[in-house]
């Protein structure tokens, strides 16, 4: 038989080797994990994201006073603030000076979490050991620690999940305190160079700017309280149009048109302001939240919480405790909501007092098959029902405590009246 | 338009001056050499004969010895040498010449035969069968294939056997790693192929296709799997190249029957899901053919008739079996040790709905041969059918659903059904010419392929109301609720419902209903020149012209106008319903909401609603290509293939503007050798760039105005009167509902899917893919060649829609590879558009102008920045090809393969998607992310063995034959959802591939027949057709939703990362306790019982 010339069935073989080796590779990208940003989130879902870019603030910037929005994060004295754009109606903003449009805040709901995003998956075996790879320093001193969840599935690319549900562009370790960060302090969460590795197991973690060392530090606001209590349904108000009056604007809940970040950024910034007014300000970013960032924010404010909202705060929130009318008979088993700035333990119940047409009342508790605990949000249930035509009053001593036993310092109350019909 | 009148004018131009010809060859090629066999030297002036099925032709050999015909028919030829100047006749029998290929029949004659007059020698050695006129890659099927083999009866189930191709997810074979959604199927030159998504009527039962005839009407399937050259595209898998019979000198037809009874088939296996109560089975009634085909002389060698019809009859019944789930007492199920729902068979409870198939397969040729080298051949052919399927699940290979019990819930079976028209007709004239002693030839083809299509219920009922959906796993979709199924009724006392239906329960109407008619009007002219310049040359040139037409109406059922929707209930009791909408001239998807409220989309008083979208489509087609084949003086064993195609294509959508306009430059370049002149050896080698032939769906779809719109979480207590669940029977109720407070402006509660707006990017370019291919072929003995093929294929472009803007609004274009100038042109539209808008800002017009410009520039920008498409697959083919003589046939091959990308084709298999050009793959950037891996069609061995062996036995003959494949399982995934709550079961949690392969498939089939010569030319044949003789029941394919959270891509993670995945709500993921189940399993031992007589 003839033969072929010897180079060709080789040649043949030699594509079959290349076909064999054509498998795909989707291993993670081998080198140093980047820590791409990382996103101070509060309760609100309000984000304050520190990037490589991130720089200091410009010099004579400081809390409260009028910055650039454009420039939204930035470092001032060691901590992070951000810029939250005012409201358009504001009348300070001076038509083409950017930076009187925005108001310079620095200090965060004490709940917030921290979310560190890196470029590429990170060795599990420290979070299989649930080692918490970061930790966390405050002033002043805490006896909280750092809490870390990490998160695997997020990508670099995206449309859905990060613009619409907000997942993270990439994996993500979240740290908050444990049991909970301290309020009214500055707070230093560090990541871990040592247990937050690269695949390999062994290549640390890098980052450029401030990202460089997988630290942050925030300031935290007051422990406060507010209380929701049963209220009748608030006339339906009509949408918010052009800008008020000079005068309305500035009220935590007169943020008409914005969405729920500049509301949240806005009542961070009053509570910043004024410290005693920290109660008011979270009513204020509950309000802007709770409206979905819908263009009534402000004007619904006292609908938006289901069931009504009669809430008071601190001694200095009294204008929050709109006076209460009567509430229909059809809510006289509506749910009292008291909302702490941190979470509380089950001994809260302790600092809580009602009277019932000023008579010592405690025909209430809580449903413990619904709560649990620690939690910011406590709610309390009549024992059988509000009695027709009774006034109740319900108040928060001053020496309720978070969990790290930081106390309100201020009591909180407020009250409602049932309908006699 | 001009360019359609301009085709035509050239088109009639070319017919009326004779130059016109046809696309696919249908014919073959004899070449040879004459020398003397003492000195080796040529012998020039002798006269070489071919004499086969429709008469003789002849030519001379020419200074070098050489002689060809072209235009052969195919079929068994004898060649005949008459030496000059004697009566010297030597002849050689048995020269099989086939469609497309080109076979070596050298003679040699001795110089004494020269010298002896009146002598005929006859060669008895076998005739060489290895192509040696191209490098194409592929296999053909001749007759005793078919007929000796157990094979499905229609020529698309066929074209499986070749080596490396397989039939995937879509019913179509997949060939050199395509789908098999991206194969051209040519039926006598004409193009046959499904012109809405590129398939064959094959496989998905409920969408139309290509025309798919019976075997007994065929003389030839030809594979072409590669390497084909300039005249031939439109394809990125394989061109499928079949030959219908024709008449002869001789007649010569057959009857033939077969009988498929269910108690000659096993049962099937029966798919169960956990958590869900019902589990359903299409089991085999019978399926029966009865046909004839008959062909001969009306005139002899010059006028020949063959004629065909196979009508097949078809009857399937679907099983709906009922299991209880138990309570534990506290309202859930009770589970077992491994936490699966512990169920109970309730036999009574099964339910029964049949199906019915009819199928009328004809077909007939007329070939007039006027005079010599001229020839004109009519052809007609059809497939009408009509079925009554069950709809949903079986099939379709997504969870089993209900049996759409009607408004009642209870109805008759024939509620379960839709019934499905579907119609294809083709009709083709084609004329060959060969002038100037033959070294002209020319071919001109002209036909028509027609596709009509319909489906709805065949109860007229149900086409009168809302399709209800309730959503599954709860006591409304519970079959005691539905249905009153016995022990299956809601537990008052903990609401626990044993029989929940998932995902979801159907009841009232028949939901949404298609008709189509589409025409492809086809023309082919076609030029060869022959003549010697340094060498022999081959030199081709031709147009081939598509004009295809699609007229489509879908529909939803309802009671009347402004009353068609579906209906659907969420699990909170809140009602969705969704219709057909369309955006007015001027108008933007992101104008929806804002400058109107969202109510005006369901208001028919707005005139955007639409109760159905009706749209008609077209696409026009122009190919010029040039080839040129050289063998050079002193090597003539060695030809080299150079050639370009230049096609373009247009698409109109449904108000007559173009929306893509290609300009396709496909070169080929390929070399084959003949390293011993003989015809028995081949060297290949092989390259060129191939387009896709983009079918029309996606113009229909996305160019043809579909737009939905969901009304979202309707409280029922807004429907009055009716405000329950129970008491919606699908009569437009839901548009009495009220969606509350008036706040039509930005409005949540209304949904939209906005693909037919019509956006695309400019300068789309064609989707296409590079090709390289070689072989090496030796016909190791006589009779057996042994061959080996490598195949390199790799994607360089797509066409493909999606979203790159939060509007979600669709857009085509060339994800991963966006011209420069389309980034440009997006850039300067949104400059332009938004700064009238600016300066005009009463100006509705031009603030939609404004907003559409910026989610184009948005969606492009998105596709700049995405992956190129992949699709690389790699294969090595190794053939052994013994063709049937001494009593035995057998074809062996064994492929290697491998196939990798992002990018699977132009269909999905994930969610079963048949999207040519519109599939998930870009449709968000949340969904590159892990796409590359094993595609699903990457099955890395594959087997295959054909064979049968004759023998005489008694009076008759005795055939054998076995077939056995074994093929490596297809890749599994780790899927997630995209939205919370939906069903978009597309993102990859994991890379591609990640979850391991299904099991490997073998199965044995075997046909056994006996054949006796009844009387002089009459044969009567007796057979059985066995297939899976083992009965084998290996998984096709799983469940490969990891979960049904929305959860964000693991980037290159593996199943370790699983653990620490989240949900979009950021808490960890449920996994799906089906994942990794079987949803299809290997089509279970069946046979059939047939008689065939032939004369």
């Amino acid at each position: 038989m003839k033969r072929f010339p010897r180079a060709i069935p080789e040649a043949l073989l030699g594509l079959l080797a290349i076909a064999g080796s054509c498998a795909p590779s989707s291993n993670v990208q081998s080198g140093a994990p980047v820590l791409t940003s990382l996103t101070l989130s509060d309760p609100s879902g309000s984000k304050v994201t520190v990037t490589a870019d991130t720089a200091s603030c410009p010099s004579g910037a400081a809390e409260g006073k009028d910055c650039d929005p454009g420039t939204s994060v930035c470092q001032l004295d060691n901590v992070i603030c951000s810029c939250g754009a005012k409201d358009m109606c504001d009348p300070t903003i001076k038509a083409g000076d950017a930076t009187t449009s925005g108001t310079l805040n620095c200090t965060f709901a004490p709940m917030s979490t921290v979310v560190a995003t890196f470029d590429r998956l990170l060795y599990t075996a420290p979070f299989e050991a649930n080692t918490q790879v970061a930790k966390l320093t405050a002033t002043p001193t805490t006896t909280a620690a750092a809490a870390t969840d990490y998160t695997s599935s997020g990508a670099t690319l995206g449309l859905f999940f990060p613009d619409f549900f907000g997942v993270q562009k990439g994996p993500s370790i979240a740290v908050t305190g444990n049991p909970a960060l301290p309020t009214g302090s500055t707070v230093t969460l560090a990541l871990d160079t040592s247990n937050v590795l690269a695949k390999d197991g062994k290549t640390r973690f890098t980052g450029m700017g401030l990202l460089a060392d997988g630290i942050i530090s925030f300031k935290t606001g007051a422990f406060s309280a507010s209380i929701t209590v049963p209220a009748p349904p608030a006339p339906m108000a009509p949408p918010a149009m052009g800008c008020p009056d000079a005068g309305m604007a500035g009220a935590a809940g007169a943020d008409g048109g914005a969405d729920a970040t500049e509301a949240d950024a806005e009542a961070g910034v009053e509570a910043g302001a004024d410290g005693g007014t920290e109660a008011g300000a979270e009513a204020g970013a509950d309000a802007g939240v709770s409206n979905d960032g819908g263009g009534e924010a402000g004007a619904e404010a006292g609908v938006s919480d289901a069931g009504g909202a009669t809430e008071t705060g601190g001694a200095a929130d009294a204008d929050a405790a709109v006076a209460s009318t009567d509430v229909p008979s059809d809510m006289s088993t509506a749910s009292i909501t008291l909302n702490f700035t941190n979470p509380v333990g089950m001994d809260i119940l302790g600092h809580v007092t009602m009277t019932e047409n000023g008579a010592p009342f405690t025909a209430f508790g809580i449903d413990m098959t619904k709560q649990s605990f620690p939690n910011a949000v406590v709610t309390l249930n009549p024992t059988t029902a509000w009695a027709a035509g009774k006034t109740y009053s319900i108040t928060i001593d001053m020496s309720a405590a978070d969990v790290l036993m930081k106390t309100l310092g201020t009591p909180a109350s407020a009250n409602f009246t049932m309908s006699s019909n | 338009m001009n360019r359609i009148r301009g085709a035509i004018i050239l088109g009639l131009l070319t017919f009326a001056v004779g130059n016109s010809a046809w696309a696919q060859e249908t014919t073959g090629r004899v070449i040879g050499s004459v020398t003397d066999s003492d000195t080796g030297a040529p012998l020039p002036g002798v006269t070489v004969i071919v004499q086969g099925p429709q008469g003789e032709d002849a030519t001379i050999t020419d200074a070098k010895g050489q002689y060809l015909f072209t235009a052969l028919a195919v079929g068994t030829y004898v060649v005949r040498y008459y030496v000059a100047n004697t009566s010297t006749q030597v002849e050689r029998p048995g020269i099989i010449v086939s469609a497309e290929k080109t076979v070596r029949v050298n003679a040699k004659i001795a110089s004494t035969a020269q010298a002896n007059a009146q002598q005929t020698y006859v060669i008895t050695g076998k005739a060489p069968t290895i192509d040696v006129g191209s490098p194409r890659v592929g296999t053909t099927f001749d007759q005793d294939f078919t007929l000796n083999l157990a094979l499905d009866p229609n020529y698309g189930a066929v074209i499986s056997k070749a080596p490396g191709a397989f039939v995937d997810g879509s019913g179509n074979v997949s060939i050199g790693g395509a789908t098999g959604l991206e194969n051209m199927y040519i039926v006598n030159g004409m193009n046959v192929t499904g012109m809405r998504y590129g398939n064959l009527e094959a496989g998905q039962p409920s969408i139309s296709g290509g025309t798919n005839l019976p075997t007994e009407f065929l003389t030839q399937i030809g594979v072409n799997a590669g390497g084909y050259q300039a005249e031939f595209g439109g394809a990125m898998g394989g061109v499928i190249n079949t030959v219908l019979k024709s008449g002869t000198n001789e007649f010569h037809g057959s009857v033939f029957g077969s009988w498929a009874p269910y108690w000659l088939s096993a049962s099937p296996t029966t798919v169960t899901t956990l958590g869900s109560s019902i589990a359903g089975v299409q089991k085999r009634d019978f399926d029966d053919r009865l046909g004839f085909e008959v062909g001969g002389p009306l005139i002899k060698d010059k006028l020949f008739f063959w004629a065909g019809m196979a009508p097949q009859i078809t009857d399937t019944h679907v099983l709906r079996y009922t299991y209880a789930l138990q309570d534990n007492g506290m309202g859930m199920p009770k589970v077992d040790a491994a936490g699966n729902a512990v169920t109970t068979f309730l036999p009574n409870d099964t339910q029964r709905a049949n199906e019915t198939h009819r199928t009328y397969s004809y077909a007939a040729t007329l070939d007039y041969i006027p005079k010599t080298d001229h020839k004109l051949e009519l052809t007609i052919f059809g497939t009408p059918s009509f079925n009554n399927d069950v709809r949903g699940g079986l099939n379709g290979g997504s969870p089993f659903d209900a049996l759409y019990p009607g408004p009642t819930g209870n109805g008759p079976t024939t509620y379960a059904q839709e019934s499905l028209t579907r119609t294809n007709t083709d009709v083709s004239a084609h004329w060959t010419s060969k002038l100037f002693d033959r070294h002209w030839q020319i071919d001109a083809l002209a036909g028509l392929h027609s596709e009509y299509f319909y489906d709805r219920s065949p109860s007229s009922a149900l086409n009168s109301l809302n399709q209800l959906q309730y959503a599954g796993g709860g006591p409304s979709a519970n079959l005691g609720t539905q249905e009153n199924l016995p022990g299956c009724n809601v537990n008052a006392a903990d609401n626990f419902a044993p029989c929940p239906v998932n995902p979801f329960y159907l009841r009232g109407g028949f939901g949404e209903i298609t008709k189509s008619t589409g025409n492809r009007w086809t023309a082919d002219l076609k030029s060869m020149h022959l003549f010697e310049a340094g060498g022999h040359h081959e030199l081709k040139y031709g147009w081939h012209l598509e004009l295809q037409t699609l007229d489509i109406s879908r529909s939803y059922s309802g009671p009347g106008p402004g009353q068609h929707a579906l209906d659907w209930f969420n699990p909170d009791g809140t009602l969705n319903s969704q219709s057909f909408f369309r955006l007015k001239p001027g108008q933007s998807p992101a104008d929806e909401g804002v400058l109107f409220p969202n109510s005006d989309l369901v208001d028919p008083a707005k005139g955007l609603y639409q109760d159905a979208l009706n749209a008609s489509v077209k696409s026009l087609t122009d190919a010029f290509f040039l080839q040129e084949t050289f063998s050079p003086q002193g090597l003539r064993n060695l030809s080299v293939n150079a050639g370009v195609r230049y096609e373009f294509q247009t698409l109109y959508d449904m108000n007559g503007a173009s929306f893509i306009d290609t300009r396709n430059l496909a070169p080929r370049v390929g070399a084959v050798y003949d390293p011993f002149n003989d015809g028995r050896s081949k060297i290949s080698v092989g390259y060129g760039q191939f387009y896709e032939a983009i079918p029309l769906d996606m113009a229909a779809r996305y160019f043809g105005g579909e737009n939905f719109v969901q009304r979202q979480e309707i409280p029922l207590s807004s429907c009055a009167p009716t405000t329950t669940q129970a008491s919606f029977v699908g009569a437009g109720e839901w548009h009495n509902c009220s969606l509350g407070p008036p706040d039509p402006v930005a409005d949540g509660s209304y949904s939209k899917t906005n693909n037919g707006t019509g956006l695309h990017q400019s300068h789309i370019e064609g989707q296409y893919q590079n090709e390289v291919v070689a072989t090496l072929e030796r016909e190791l003995m006589e009779d057996m060649t042994v061959r080996v093929d490598y195949m390199h294929r790799w994607l360089g472009r797509v066409v493909e829609d999606g979203y790159g803007d939060d509007n979600v609004v669709d857009v085509l274009g060339n994800p991963g590879n966006v011209p420069a100038q389309a980034i440009t042109d997006a850039q300067k539209q949104f400059d332009t558009t938004s700064a009238m808008a600016a300066a005009n800002p009463n100006d509705s017009k031009l603030a939609a102008e404004a907003a559409n410009a910026k989610i184009l520039l948005n969606t492009v920008k998105a596709f700049a920045s995405e992956p190129k498409p992949e699709r690389t697959y790699d294969s090595l083919s190794l053939t052994l090809n013994k063709r049937f003589s001494r009593n035995w046939f057998v074809r062996g091959a064994y492929t290697y393969s491998r196939l990798v990308g992002n990018y699977e084709g132009l269909y999905q298999s994930e969610q079963n998607y048949v999207a040519p050009n519109g599939t998930n793959a870009y449709d968000t950037q949340d969904l590159v992310v892990n796409a590359r891996g094993y595609l699903p069609n990457d099955h890395p061995h594959q087997g295959k063995i054909d064979g049968y062996y004759s023998h005489p036995v008694g009076p008759g003959k005795l055939t054998f034959g076995l077939s056995f494949l074994a093929r490596s399982g297809m890749p599994r995934n780790d899927m997630s959802n995209l939205i919370p709550g939906a069903n978009y079961q597309i993102v990859f949690l994991l890379p591609r591939g990640s979850a391991g392969r299904t099991p490997t498939t073998t199965q044995l089939d075997s046909h056994i027949s006996y054949a006796q010569k009844i009387q002089k030319g009459v044969t009567l044949e007796a057979f059985v057709d066995l297939f899976n003789i083992f009965d084998e029941r290996a998984t096709q394919m799983t469940d490969d939703n990891y979960t049904y959270d929305a959860v964000a891509p693991i980037q290159n993670g593996t199943a370790n990362d699983l653990k620490f995945a989240k949900n979009v709500s950021g808490q960890p993921v449920a996994k799906n306790a089906n994942f990794g189940r079987p949803i299809s399993y290997q089509a279970p031992f069946y046979s059939r019982l047939g008689l065939r007589l032939m004369f």
